[in-house]
């Protein structure tokens, strides 16, 4: 289990989250300034919180009490924001091939062909990253976050710059990625038909405090009444 | 003159390999982390840019003299003096051009959007893998600068050597006091050569250096 119980003030938002899950999809939807990616930022490690407690499967990530935290790049929690954040001097592999050794490239080079194909980037790959599209570049940034192995997988907006053909293609091929791999899947949108094509678990972030809704993902509860 | 510009070549090189092992984390503390005392840290850096050079060789030449604490150590372990020494000028060297290497990697490093630096942990990155595949290529524009002045600003030292080293002959003599001794002399056309040698070479080094940076520009094209 992952269990969640963090606390932080930023600026006027007190982020309040207590939560658990597992091996499934959970998407957190929430107005603008809700504390979403803040919460993301947390459990990346990106963030520390002012008080509470992180594990993954029994393995502590942070614990205020002990003053105790295990840093974000030991804690395999890859992350994938709307920005792709990549590295304009690189081509299009070496930015996917980025935090890998010598020996892990070479390990994956049969799962980067998957990823590159799955995400039509075959033709982009000896690009320099400077002159990709915004779509391409997210996927680029998708494909980087998921070649590295991750043991969990953050995502942000991470469709909000594709069509809405490549955006619904995506989807499918993150549920089935996801079905297969079972790792733990925490994903931020706007997009309530993306939530609800995606999530196992639908979390809603109000004013900060995050609202675990429980059952099934299709209980009806629609963004008129997340919005109140 | 041959001999002054083959001490002021090894001693700007010499200065610059062991300023850019020094200047990489120094620049790398002072613009990813707080604490205490940080603002002095800075000053004390910045100092040798608006101390006269001569007050600067003096308290050189008090450390370093076989009186001193540093040179008296020196002197009981290796046996001999670093004051008026080609080791005692690479020191002084290093203490004088010392902001001219942190200040532009500084500024190359606080110009990397901190964006990529969160991306590179979140990819498994360390704080050294991070600096070497994301940071230190991203301002590689401010590496080159603090590498280009050090240098050049090396060759053309003249108050803090002539006071550490003196001028000895092959030794500690360098291009800049050979210059002041051959007017001194009344060789003028000794002193034309070597004015004329460094005057180009100063210039050579600022054009390749803005060439390169040019270049260099993130995201940018030449």
């Amino acid at each position: 289990m992952i269990c969640i119980s963090l606390q932080k003030r930023m600026g006027l938002l007190n982020i309040h989250a207590d939560a658990t899950f597992s091996h499934e999809r959970i998407v957190i939807s929430g107005k603008n300034g809700s504390g979403k990616t803040s919460l993301i930022r947390l459990i990346a490690g990106l963030e520390d919180a002012d008080q509470g407690h992180l594990s993954f499967f029994g393995e502590t990530w942070f614990d205020s009490s002990k003053k105790f935290k295990i840093p974000a790049y030991q804690r395999k929690a890859a992350c994938v924001f709307a920005k792709p954040c990549l590295l304009p001097w690189l081509s299009v592999a070496d930015n996917i091939y980025l935090g890998l050794s010598p020996e892990q490239k070479v390990g994956a080079r049969d799962a980067m062909q998957e990823v590159v194909r799955t995400l039509s980037l075959h033709d982009l790959m000896a690009k320099e990253s400077i002159h990709l599209s915004a779509g391409e570049a997210q996927r680029v940034a998708l494909a980087r976050a998921i070649i590295s192995l991750p043991k969990l997988l953050l995502l942000d907006e991470p469709f909000s710059a594709q069509s809405p053909k490549m955006r619904r293609y995506l989807q499918k091929w993150l549920i089935d990625f996801q079905t297969h791999l079972r790792f733990p899947l925490v994903m931020v949108t706007h997009d309530n038909d993306e939530a609800l094509a995606i999530a196992e678990r639908r979390w809603h972030m109000r004013n900060g405090k995050l609202i675990c809704l429980e059952g099934n993902r299709k209980t009806g509860v629609t963004p008129v009444e997340w919005s109140k | 003159m041959w001999e002054a510009i083959r001490v002021s070549i090894e001693l700007s090189i010499v200065t610059t390999v062991i300023l850019l092992v020094i200047a990489i984390p120094l620049a790398y503390l002072l613009s990813f982390r707080s604490f205490r005392g940080k603002r002095y840290l800075e000053a004390l850096i910045a100092l040798p840019i608006v101390l006269p050079p001569t007050v600067l060789g003096y308290f050189m030449l008090l450390l370093l003299a076989p009186q001193g604490f540093f040179g008296s150590s020196w002197s009981w372990l290796f046996d001999t003096s670093l004051a008026f020494s080609f080791f005692g000028i690479v020191i002084a060297s290093v203490v004088y051009s010392l902001p001219f290497a942190v200040q532009p990697i500084q500024q190359g490093f606080r110009s990397v959007p901190y964006e990529w630096i969160e991306m590179s942990q979140t990819q498994g990155l360390n704080i050294f893998g991070t600096l070497r595949q994301v940071i230190l290529p991203a301002s590689r524009g401010g590496v080159l600068t603090a590498v280009a002045l050090v240098f050049a600003h090396t060759m053309g030292e003249f108050g803090v050597v002539l006071m550490v080293g003196g001028s000895i002959a092959g030794e500690t003599k360098v291009a800049s006091i050979y210059l002041f001794e051959q007017v001194e002399l009344l060789q003028y056309e000794q002193a034309n050569i070597m004015a004329l040698m460094l005057l180009c070479f100063s210039f050579v080094v600022l054009s390749l250096v803005n060439s390169l940076n040019n270049r260099w520009v993130i995201g940018g094209r030449p």
